[in-house]
C-alpha cells in the first residue's frame, strides 16, 4: 500500500459534510423545478453530491472518524462541519441556480487544493467531472440573466445580493486558514488566501459578463456570525431530514 | 423565465455506431440542453458520442406527406 501524505481529519469532515449539505440542498428542489428535465437533472446532481459525501464520509472513517452511519444519523446539529455557504436559505430557483454557480466552482477548487498523494486526490477524478457539469448547469442559468428582463431579471439580483456574503466567506475569514495543518504539511496545494483570490477574479468576470453587480464585502467573523444566524432553520431543516427517526431506524438494521 | 427550445439528441454507442436519433429535450439554451441530455440518456449507459442540435436548426429536405 503506497504512503500517503495525511489530511486532517477537520478537512475530510468539512469536505464530507458540505457534499452532504449540497446533495440535500438540490434534493429540496427536485419536486419544485421549473420543468420536467430540471426535475431528472437535479435528482441527479443530488445523487451525484450524496454520492461524493459517500466518499469522503469512508475517508473520514478511514482516518479514525466515526462510521457513515454515526456520521449521518449521531451527530448533533453543532457538529456538522459544513461550509456556511452551503446551507444558505434557498427560498427561490433564482437563489438554488445562483449558488450553484457560486458555491459550485468555490467547491471545485476547494476539492482540487487537496494535493496529489493524498486519499481525496485519488477520488477527484469523476469528482471532478460531475461537479464541473453541475456548475455549468448553475453557469447556464445565470447566463439567461444576462438577457432576462423584468421579474426574472430581479429575481437573479436578489439571489445574488443575499448570496454573494456567502461567496465571500466561502474560503474563511481573512486573515485566518481553515486548514492550517493541511497547508503546512503540503496535505493542500493551496492556502485559502491564494484560493479566495482566484475564486473572486473568476467570479467577478462570469458576473461582469452577465452584467451583474456585486457589494464589496470583507469576510470577517462578524460577517460569517451574522450568515450562521442567517442559516439556523435551513440548518434545522437540513439536519431534520438527515435525522428522520424512520431513516435512522433503517440504517441500523 | 427565458423561453425554451427543443433540442433534438443524437448518440452512438460505439465508435464504429451509426449516430441515432436518442430524443429531445426543452430547454433555454445550449448548455442546459446538454446537462438534460446527459441526465436524461447517459444516466445508464455511455455513449462514445453524444449531440445536441437546436430543432430550428435542422433543415429540413423531404416533409413527411399526409396521408
Amino acid at each position: 500500500m503506497p504512503d500517503h501524505v495525511s489530511v486532517s481529519l477537520d478537512a475530510l469532515q468539512a469536505s464530507a459534510d458540505s457534499l452532504l449539505a449540497v446533495g440535500l440542498q438540490y434534493g429540496l428542489w427536485v419536486e419544485k423545478s421549473p420543468s420536467v428535465e430540471e426535475q431528472i437533472a437535479l435528482s441527479s446532481m443530488s445523487q451525484d453530491k450524496l454520492g461524493h459525501a459517500r466518499a469522503f464520509q469512508l475517508l473520514v472513517h478511514e482516518a479514525g472518524g466515526p462510521d457513515p452511519v454515526e456520521q449521518q444519523y449521531d451527530r448533533g446539529v453543532d457538529a456538522f462541519r459544513w461550509n456556511v455557504a452551503w446551507t444558505a436559505p434557498l427560498p427561490s430557483w433564482y437563489h438554488l441556480v445562483v449558488a450553484q454557480a457560486l458555491f459550485g466552482r468555490a467547491l471545485l477548487a476547494d476539492l482540487q487544493a487537496f494535493a496529489p498523494g493524498t486519499r481525496p486526490a485519488e477520488l477527484l477524478g469523476k469528482i471532478v467531472q460531475e461537479e464541473t457539469w453541475h456548475t455549468r448547469h448553475g453557469d447556464a442559468w445565470l447566463a439567461s440573466a444576462g438577457v432576462s428582463t423584468g421579474g426574472a431579471r430581479k429575481g437573479y439580483e436578489q439571489a445574488l445580493g443575499d448570496l454573494w456574503p456567502y461567496a465571500v466567506c466561502f474560503f474563511g475569514v481573512e486573515g485566518e486558514e481553515r486548514f492550517s495543518e493541511d497547508v503546512a504539511s503540503g496535505a493542500r496545494t493551496q492556502d485559502d488566501a491564494s484560493l479566495r483570490e482566484s475564486f473572486l477574479a473568476e467570479v467577478g468576470t462570469v458576473l461582469e459578463a452577465r452584467e451583474l453587480e456585486v457589494p464589496s464585502l470583507t469576510a470577517d467573523q462578524a460577517l460569517v456570525e451574522e450568515l450562521a444566524a442567517r442559516n439556523e432553520e435551513s440548518v434545522l431543516e437540513l439536519v431534520g431530514l438527515l435525522q428522520d427517526p424512520i431513516g435512522r431506524a433503517m440504517a441500523r438494521l | 423565465m427565458a423561453e425554451e427550445s427543443i433540442y433534438e439528441v443524437f448518440a452512438r454507442r460505439g465508435a464504429e455506431d451509426p449516430l441515432a436519433h436518442v430524443g429531445s429535450v426543452n430547454a433555454v439554451n445550449g448548455v442546459l440542453a446538454e446537462t438534460y441530455a446527459r441526465a436524461l440518456y447517459a444516466e445508464d449507459a455511455p455513449w462514445a458520442e453524444m449531440a445536441v442540435i437546436p430543432r430550428s436548426a435542422i433543415r429540413l429536405i423531404e416533409r413527411p406527406r399526409p396521408r
